[in-house]
């Protein structure tokens, strides 16, 4: 029940994100027409993906059902089985402004309502091979207000003397709802509408109590007293806005006929004074205005101490920071250029004023990182609605463990790990817990767990999503690479398991034997690697067969500031994230070694190959022989290898400034910041750099 | 002048303003309201594995911007950089774009008169960044098609 009830929490964000979604579908379908490449097919399809895990998380089945048969047309596309011609894009976009519709209808709190079969019918039509006619769009009606519900209620006597006091004080209300025989979630709708008469009032009596409301006891009719100071048809219209509703009876206390059998229930402290003391029809048991009523109406001791902040504007004292702390460097540098040439005590001023400036910057920037913080939380509660609904579609049993919610982390980090984080969640419980039978048979309990845990280490948040299921099989995951033509037969039996482990990270491989809606599609777990990729993070994987397999995330706690190493190759700066930086060394000549003409270096028993970066960079100007190497050692996951750099210069925080889009992306090459003397470095990408050294 | 007047008088065909620069011995134009501003040659951080035109970044202001050398791209022999050097910024499709020119020499009003498109003779792929060619009394000037001239 509480979990149903925070979903509304998370509306905002699935909104936001839907709507970037639908943008992207929009505009890259429109392209595809006239240049269909296979790169923007797969952008749309993501996009497509996207939509449907985010609103099936959120329980708007309408939605998710739509984008699901757009992604079986987008998937056909994807594979060339059939060709985008005018009717499909026509029935696309149909699909994509009836999905914007239903953003709006859900922004407006009546949910996904719309009605979609005839795009539905399209589409299938377009898979089954018939020609479609160019699909319409139209907003299903809004509920039905017909009047004359038979329900009506009985009020007790005292009731009645109460609501007439406050009648003659001001306008008393009454409303009867019915709402339709499938609502889903009956509570919402109740919450909705108390919501919506103690805006501007306060309730006086309903029915059933208050109680029964939020336990969701009740069949489909309930009702409300209330007083309210508000323009009646604007309640009217808003009470039309909840949605599910069949039927509602709104108007003044005292209109409305009353039926025998039923009574109304007085809300406590919320019947007149003189009445509600002492009168025996006052209903113990809604002691305090719990749920729906307290996350209604925010208390108002705390307006006032927190404001919101448009997120544009926090980015934007972000950058204006980074500004800072890049001049702030520059300053500093030169002082020390300045207090080299003249010997002068104002020069020394200078240099305390810039050490000053220097720590108010860094608390600056700490404050305003903060003010940005938000606990994982955020990202957490949407999963136990996905578990539960998952395992029940599956007939598995799942434990969700959800532990470290309270750790907190930028908000861009949280606006982009929530999507990965379910395409993981979703293939543990597809693929990983097996169904209770078989897990009594391997010995375990019926009832699968899956943890998601998250903490802080060093200057990242590392997050896991362990599952004790049937782990990967790796011979399975060979088979499709081989297959898929990704590797040869001969390569693949050579491969160690953690090698192989890597292309579940490829795209279009999906060990899942059949397409099913929930994952196996191949789609999610290239994305997850991007993505997470894309932040400067890790991802990684174990797995044992039988006992389960865990992945772990590793990632930055912000994205535009990071701790640098500086290093100088071939008379370049180049930083390399000190998060990837395990140590640094200084080695011999003759401690380089050779296996299969790689060059390793052997470091307290670990063989650690090594990598000249400028030739990794293709920056090989001048070889001098020399007998001492300056080697950094980097880490991803339990790779290790070693960077020979010409000169260490120092640790640094730099600013990340994205490579323009007229350079693309550049392998070994994140991103450029800009350092105290003005000059431009490049970022490295360690992981481009490690990855790229397979061969 | 700000760009809508520009680009009125352009749609009137009656004159447009260009900034002429040199390279190698040639004279070359970009519409005005292209540039946004020329500055200094000043130290450019190589990208490795880009194309071979891309110089590197530069720091113009805060931000990072990619500079390409137009004598590399057009294929013309490469030279040291002189004090006449500038670096021309223009607005493209992926931002804004620095390009290394020997020296920029005048803006000049052409009127659509002098303006004649290129002549077939050097019509070949070569010339596809080629836009027109402009005749003064003096000179030839070549106005490029800084789309092409850029694309990656």
């Amino acid at each position: 029940m509480s979990a149903e009830l925070d979903m509304s929490q998370y509306i905002d964000l699935f909104l936001q994100e839907g709507e970037e979604q639908i943008e992207i579908l929009e505009q890259e379908l429109l392209k595809l027409e006239s240049d269909p490449t296979d790169e923007r097919m797969q952008t749309i399809f993501r996009a497509a993906h996207t939509l449907k895990g985010s609103s099936r998380a959120m329980g708007f089945s309408n939605f998710a059902e739509l984008t699901h048969e757009m992604e079986n047309v987008l998937d056909q596309l994807r594979n060339h089985t059939i060709e985008v011609d005018r009717n499909i894009a026509n029935s696309l976009l149909g699909c994509i402004d009836k999905l914007s519709d239903m953003m709006d209808s859900i922004r407006s709190g009546e949910g996904d309502k719309a009605e979609c079969a005839d795009l539905v019918e399209a589409l299938k039509a377009i898979l089954s091979g018939k020609v479609s006619p160019a699909a319409s769009s139209q907003v299903g009606g809004a509920p039905a207000t017909a009047a004359g519900i038979p329900f009506p209620t009985q009020v007790p006597p005292d009731l009645h003397d109460a609501l007439t006091e406050a009648k003659s004080q001001g306008a008393v209300y009454h409303v009867q709802f019915r709402l339709t025989e499938d609502c889903v979630m009956k509570f919402v709708r109740a919450f909705m509408a108390v919501s919506v008469a103690q805006e501007d009032g306060e309730i006086l009596a309903c029915h059933p109590n208050q109680e029964m409301l939020e336990e969701e006891e009740f069949d489909r009719d309930f009702e409300l007293v209330f007083t309210n100071t508000g323009d009646m048809a604007e309640i009217r219209s808003k009470f039309e806005a909840i949605g599910e509703v069949d039927a509602f009876v709104f108007g003044q206390w005292g209109e409305l006929t009353a039926e025998p059998g039923r009574h109304l229930e007085i809300v406590e402290g919320g019947a007149p004074a003189p009445v509600a003391s002492g009168t025996p029809a006052a209903d113990p048991a809604p002691a305090a205005q719990t749920g729906a009523a307290a996350s209604a109406t925010p208390r108002k001791a705390d307006t006032g101490q927190t404001v919101r902040v448009d997120v544009a504007r926090l980015d934007n004292l972000m950058n204006l920071v980074g500004e800072l702390v890049i001049d702030r460097t520059r300053i500093a540098q030169i002082g020390t250029d300045l207090a080299l040439r003249y010997n002068d005590n104002q020069i020394e001023d200078l240099g305390e004023t810039v050490s000053h400036i220097g720590r108010i910057t860094s608390d600056l920037q700490d404050q305003i990182m903060k003010a940005r913080m938000l606990p994982i939380e955020t990202v957490f509660n949407r999963f136990p609605r996905v578990v539960r609904d998952l395992a029940q579609k599956l007939g598995k049993e799942i434990q969700l463990n959800l532990v470290g919610g309270e750790t907190e982390l930028d908000r861009s980090v949280i606006e982009v790990i929530g999507d990965p984080l379910l395409h993981i969640l979703r293939n543990s419980i597809d693929h990983g817990v097996e169904m209770p039978d078989e897990r009594i048979a391997a010995g375990k309990p019926a009832i699968g767990t899956v943890t998601v845990s998250a903490k802080h280490q060093e200057n990242h948040i590392v997050i896991e999503i362990i599952d004790d299921g049937k782990g990967i099989n790796l011979g399975r995951v060979k088979q499709k690479a081989v297959d898929a033509g990704l590797v040869t037969a001969d390569a693949a039996a050579k491969m160690s398991d953690k090698e192989a482990l890597q292309f579940i990270f490829h795209s279009g491989l999906s060990t899942a034997a059949e397409v099913s809606e929930v994952s196996g599609r191949g789609v999610g777990m290239d994305i997850v690697r991007s993505n997470i990729q894309k932040l400067g993070g890790l991802i990684d994987l174990d797995t044992a067969q039988g006992k389960g397999t865990r992945f772990s995330l590793r990632l930055p706690l912000t994205l535009a500031i990071i701790r640098g190493l500086l290093v100088d190759v071939a008379k370049t700066v180049f930083v390399l994230p000190l998060g990837s930086v395990v140590e640094t060394l200084l080695i011999k000549k003759d401690d380089i070694q050779r296996i299969n003409q790689r060059e390793v270096v052997v470091i307290r028993g670990v063989t650690t190959p090594l990598v000249r970066m400028g030739e990794v960079f293709g920056r090989n100007v001048e070889q001098t022989p020399c007998e001492d190497f300056y080697v950094v050692i980097v880490g991803l996951a339990e790779k290790r290898m070693g960077l020979i750099v010409d000169k260490l210069i120092g640790e640094q925080e730099v600013v990340i400034k994205s490579l323009s889009r007229f350079c693309g992306d550049v392998a070994g090459v994140s991103g450029a910041t800009i350092l105290g003397d003005g000059n431009v470095a490049l970022i490295a990408d360690i992981n481009g750099i490690v990855m790229g050294d397979r061969g | 002048m700000d760009q809508d007047t520009i680009r009125l008088e352009k749609s009137l065909q009656d004159e447009q303003q260009t900034v002429v620069f040199r390279l190698a011995d040639e004279s070359y134009g970009i519409e005005i309201f292209r540039v946004n501003e020329i500055i200094r040659l000043r130290e450019i951080t190589p990208v490795p594995r880009t194309e071979r035109h891309v110089k590197g970044l530069v720091n113009l202001r805060g931000k990072t911007i990619p500079v390409i050398d137009l004598r590399t791209r057009f294929a013309l022999p490469t030279c040291e950089e002189t004090e006449s050097s500038r670096i021309i910024v223009v607005e493209s499709e992926s931002g804004q774009i620095g390009v290394v020119v020997d020296a920029v020499t005048e803006v000049l009003t052409l009127d659509a008169d002098s303006i004649e498109e290129t002549p077939v003779l050097v019509s070949d792929s070569e010339n596809q960044f080629v836009r027109a060619v402009a005749k003064t009394n003096s000179k030839l000037i070549t106005l490029l098609d800084l789309d092409h001239a850029l694309a990656a």
